[in-house]
């Protein structure tokens, strides 16, 4: 029992003191205001940026865990990536990632591993040879790409398969981590010119990829893994649109990540589908938001399209051993869902002024005017383009008592119609679970593995 | 707050009358009766309204859907954009084919597979629908989708048009097994959203253009229905090249603008 109560306690550990510091964020506010263009003299600085990594990450990793010595070990590893992003210096920041490996050793794949050189290369390069680490001339330097290369691969993008890129659960736990790095050069310089293009561009590959290959996939486990990388992949299209309403959209994006994280135990069970459809909604909106911002529609199609198929990969029965897992389970499952989505609904715009545009507002030295921002508190969030117009908008808090209030219209004329007919004579009962053929006429699909 | 409570006290008219939950069951009813109208089965047909919560969260989605939808003389401050109004109609459907995935007939079953292969492959082809309706008016906004660049705008539309018959599982992708007034409901909202956005912009017609642009939708997809008897292959065997024409539109129309964008 007292075993329990730790593994829960130290897994909520790190998201609870995350949650306590999001009460600095006023003050974080200010001090970016304070230190504009001036090198931090702290060894540790807490932005708005950090703020809202020290929610983010602890949130997809508040998992209780099997045995308390990993959990601790889960828990050091958090702490240690919070502190990382809150380094000024970027020899420590490195050392502290370096440290989360440690303390994580065998629970991480090769994909972390590959994000980890690639960081490496990106900070100790510019130690090596006279490379500035982004400057006026990191056009032609190589950091931003090595950056890129490793959100890429610490984000699960790449195509690799379990067996090669290892899903292994502290590095799925961790994936987010790797946006921060990227993030962070924004509150410098803007991108050179290539990169506001090609990264949303490999970003929406990426996307779109991880997608098909969840569709693709038979085993529960897998399907979640894929669709979660494609979530990533929708946070790397949005931070590379490099506008306000990119960075606003990338951190709703990640907080739709930790929570379906949370919600399927990091792929282990299929929880509430109807719940995860919602979560990938999210995030395709945003992404949609994002790219329709500036102007990138075809971006944003790929963003819808990845965001439908996904749902769909994670509403139907995956194979008959697990499928059992994924039936519908009723009313329980509908009404979690709604609540989820009613909260989302509420919560949206006022979470958005105080959380997220902090850190569209610190990094805003690195933004390009393609993408702008509006929120209404009590109505909803809209993306605008460069001339204030509305590109996308989600009147969320208007929606929730409109579709209440035609839900009990609805409600009540059924129930008075039904009152008036037949039941079906075939009552749906526990049904053998079906082998169905789904994508055999999806061409765009392909064939499915196994 | 304030302006939320005078939103949701000010659209009673468009969410209750026009062209919210009367016009969409009038729709609805008068597509049933002529679909239907020689249906040996019509008990079992009527038997679909037996009370169930999830018809019921069907049913008020299509609903909200209809009643957001940029008709002449249905104003809305905060229009929902394109992609947040696919989800009202969307979601649920793919939670009732879900639930059809697991009936107990063999045949509710097959028909269900059948349909769920249907509809995500043409997804692709509203994608980029999609895409050519924005790119043309530069915004994803339902009011906004029937302005901007027409050439484009029609091309998107077009290709909408001619994915409707598998999204809806009209002519050889009809379905009895999984027919029923909730599907019916949703064929009303598909065709519906296609009628908006073709409809001219501003409010000259009044309520005439929508009812002769919903005669000629849903005439031209009754008569598509009942006439269309072939098989579905040679059109899906169309697909990659319809999608592969209408993406080549939109990267020659996307050019200039990303190569601003990389000087």
């Amino acid at each position: 029992m007292l075993a329990r109560f730790l593994r829960v306690l130290l897994a909520l550990l790190p998201l609870a003191v995350g949650l306590y510091l999001l009460r600095l964020m006023p003050l974080a506010v200010l001090g970016v205001r304070d230190v504009a263009g001036q090198t931090p003299a702290t060894t540790f600085r807490i932005d708005p940026l950090v703020l809202s990594g020290f929610v983010l990450l602890p949130l997809a990793a508040a998992l209780p865990q099997p045995s308390i010595a990993r959990a601790t070990r889960l828990a050091v590893g958090v702490a240690l990536a919070g502190l990382a992003l809150a380094a000024t210096d970027r020899a420590l920041q490195l050392l502290l990632f370096y440290a989360v490996t440690l303390a994580l050793a065998g629970g991480l794949g090769l994909r972390w591993f590959a994000a980890l050189g690639a960081l490496s290369a990106a900070d100790l390069l510019p130690r090596a040879v006279a490379l500035g680490w982004l400057d006026a001339q990191h056009s032609r330097s190589l950091v931003l790409p090595l950056l890129i290369l490793a959100a890429l691969a610490g984000l699960g993008c790449l195509p690799w398969s379990a067996s090669r890129g290892g899903a292994s659960e502290s590095e799925l736990l961790l994936r987010p981590l790797w946006l921060f790095p990227l993030l962070k050069t924004f509150s410098v310089a803007p991108w050179p010119p290539p990169w506001p293009l090609v990264v949303p561009l490999l970003g929406a590959a990426a996307t779109i990829w991880a997608t098909l290959e969840a569709l693709r996939t038979r085993d529960t486990p897998s399907v979640f893994e894929r669709v979660l990388a494609a979530m990533l992949g929708m946070a790397l299209i949005c931070a590379g649109m490099s506008s306000a309403v990119g960075i606003v959209a990338a951190l709703w994006v990640l907080l739709a990540h930790a929570l379906l994280v949370l919600w399927t135990g990091a792929g282990r069970r299929a929880g509430s589908s109807l719940a995860a459809f919602l979560l990938l909604f999210l995030a395709a909106w945003w992404t949609v938001a994002a790219a329709a911002g500036g102007a990138a529609f075809l971006i944003a199609a790929g963003a819808w399209l990845a965001g439908m198929a996904g749902g769909v990969a994670v509403l139907l029965p995956a194979q008959p051993s697990v499928a059992g897992k994924g039936r519908p389970s009723g009313l329980g499952a509908v009404l979690i869902g709604a609540a989820l989505a009613l909260l989302i609904a509420l919560f949206m715009p006022v979470t958005t002024r105080f959380v997220a545009v902090p850190v569209a507002d610190q990094l805003d030295p690195g933004l390009a005017p393609y993408g702008l921002l509006d929120y209404w508190p009590w109505i909803g969030v809209a993306a605008l383009d460069p001339g204030h117009r509305r590109a996308a908008l989600l009147p969320t808090a208007v929606l929730a008592p409109l579709f209440a209030v035609t839900l009990a219209i609805t409600w009540l004329v059924l129930r008075l119609v039904a009152h008036w007919m037949a039941r079906p004579d075939g009552q749906v009962t526990a049904a053998e679970p079906v082998e169905v053929s789904i994508l055999g006429r999806v061409w765009w699909v392909g064939r499915r593995r196994g | 707050m304030d302006e939320l409570l005078a939103i949701v006290g000010g659209s009673w008219q468009p969410l209750l009358v026009y062209p919210g939950i009367l016009t969409g069951l009038v729709a609805t009813g008068l597509m049933y009766a002529l679909w239907h109208a020689r249906a040996r089965n019509r008990s079992r047909l009527l038997a679909h309204f037996a009370w169930d919560p999830s018809a019921a969260l069907y049913a008020a989605s299509a609903f909200l859907f209809l009643a957001l939808l940029p008709f002449p003389r249905s104003y809305w401050a905060y229009p929902v954009d394109l992609v947040g109004a696919l989800l009202l109609l969307e979601l649920p459907h793919w939670l009732r084919l879900r639930r059809l995935l697991w009936a107990p007939e063999p045949q509710v079953r097959r028909g269900a597979a059948c349909e769920a292969g249907a509809l995500l492959n043409v997804y692709l082809l509203l994608a980029l629908a999609t895409a050519a309706l924005g790119q043309a008016s530069g915004s994803l906004l339902l009011p906004d989708l029937k302005t901007g660049i027409q050439k484009l705008r029609w091309a998107g539309l077009v290709t909408w048009a001619i994915a409707i018959p598998p999204l809806v599982a009209l002519g050889p992708w009809y379905v009895p097994e999984t027919d029923g007034w909730l599907p019916s409901l949703r064929r009303v909202a598909h065709i519906a959203l296609l009628v908006a956005l073709a409809l001219p912009v501003g409010d000259r017609w009044g309520y005439g253009a929508t009812a002769i642009g919903a005669a000629a939708g849903f005439g031209s997809l009754t008569i598509l229905h009942f006439v269309w008897d072939g098989r579905p292959e040679p059109w899906e065997r169309l697909q990659p090249l319809i999608a592969v024409a209408l993406l080549g539109l939109l990267l020659f129309a996307n050019a200039q603008a990303w190569l601003a964008r990389l000087r």
